[in-house]
């Protein structure tokens, strides 16, 4: 496969991928810091 | 399950399944054309890319004017805000590095300081700037209506970016349209292009919802953490002392 095509694949893939990994890991952490709110 | 969960837990099936058939379309069934040779396969990735952006800031724009407006003031309305630019910050630098890909084989550079490129590189900057204003300590409603503001201003590139191709004389290609059946691309490219944008739209849909929970959840670690904080270290001033040798564990 030509490098530029296979470069503009995998670059935004790899990003996004590594992106949404972190917007998960933020909110999981976030999730066990904060302390449970009381169930009505 | 919670309506939130099941809505995600389907956005991120159904964006799994339109980036598998975006790619197959994109690498396997189109073929090169004439023109463009293989580098007409970028057409899966960088338009749907520079679309799904104008989509974030666009919600990022229409949230802040919601927030600015009394009889709409929410703080949803901010959390989505944020929560869609940052999104649109990645999109769209993403945009530049795949338009930089395509342009060096095509066009023979990396770069260059053609009007729509340059309208697109000065959104970014406006949106990161934006993203940094967000950072700034300040009073919550306060920072809100800052940002707001910034981000109206900064979605007044958006226009200028869309009609950059035609206000002035452009390397880049004029706007795609759809409607217009003598600037129509072929079957595979156009089916490429559109699977494409499906599945940036729904990656987008998805990560969405999990960063405006981000953006909640640090809004209520602020308000909520502080104050456990504070009534931590108050109880810390009542108890004995922790000995040494247990603190180190």
């Amino acid at each position: 496969m030509n490098g530029y095509v296979a470069a503009g694949y995998a670059i935004p893939a790899a990003v996004l991928a590594l992106y949404a990994l972190r917007v998960l890991r933020r909110g999981r952490a976030l999730r066990r810091t904060l302390p449970r709110r009381p169930q009505s | 399950m919670t309506r939130t969960a099941l809505l995600s837990r389907f956005l991120g099936v159904a964006t799994l399944l339109a980036v598998i058939a975006a790619v197959i379309q994109g690498l396997v069934i189109m073929g090169p054309t004439i023109e463009q040779h293989e580098y007409s396969r970028l057409l899966v990735v960088h338009p749907p890319l520079a679309a799904v952006t104008f989509v974030a800031f666009g919600v990022t724009a229409l949230a802040s004017l919601l927030y600015l407006i009394p009889r709409t003031r929410r703080r949803e309305w901010d959390q989505l805000a944020g929560a869609s630019a940052e999104i649109g910050v990645v999109l769209c630098a993403l945009t530049l590095v795949t338009g930089s890909i395509w342009g060096r084989p095509t066009w023979g550079v990396w770069w260059t300081w053609d009007a729509r490129i340059t309208t697109e590189a000065l959104l970014l900057a406006l949106f990161l700037g934006y993203l940094a204003l967000r950072r700034i300590p300040s009073d919550v409603e306060v920072r809100s209506r800052r940002c707001a503001i910034a981000a109206l201003i900064a979605a007044a590139d958006m226009p200028v970016v869309h009609y950059a191709t035609s206000w002035w004389q452009t390397l880049h290609q004029a706007n795609f349209r759809l409607l217009q059946p003598d600037k129509q691309l072929d079957p595979p490219q156009l089916l490429g292009m559109m699977l494409g944008f499906l599945a940036v739209v729904l990656l987008y849909g998805w990560l969405l919802i999990h960063r405006f929970q981000v953006e909640q959840l640090e809004e209520r670690l602020d308000r909520e953490g502080l104050a456990q904080a504070l009534t931590e270290r108050r109880a810390e001033g009542l108890m004995p002392p922790v000995p040494a040798e247990a603190g180190s564990r």
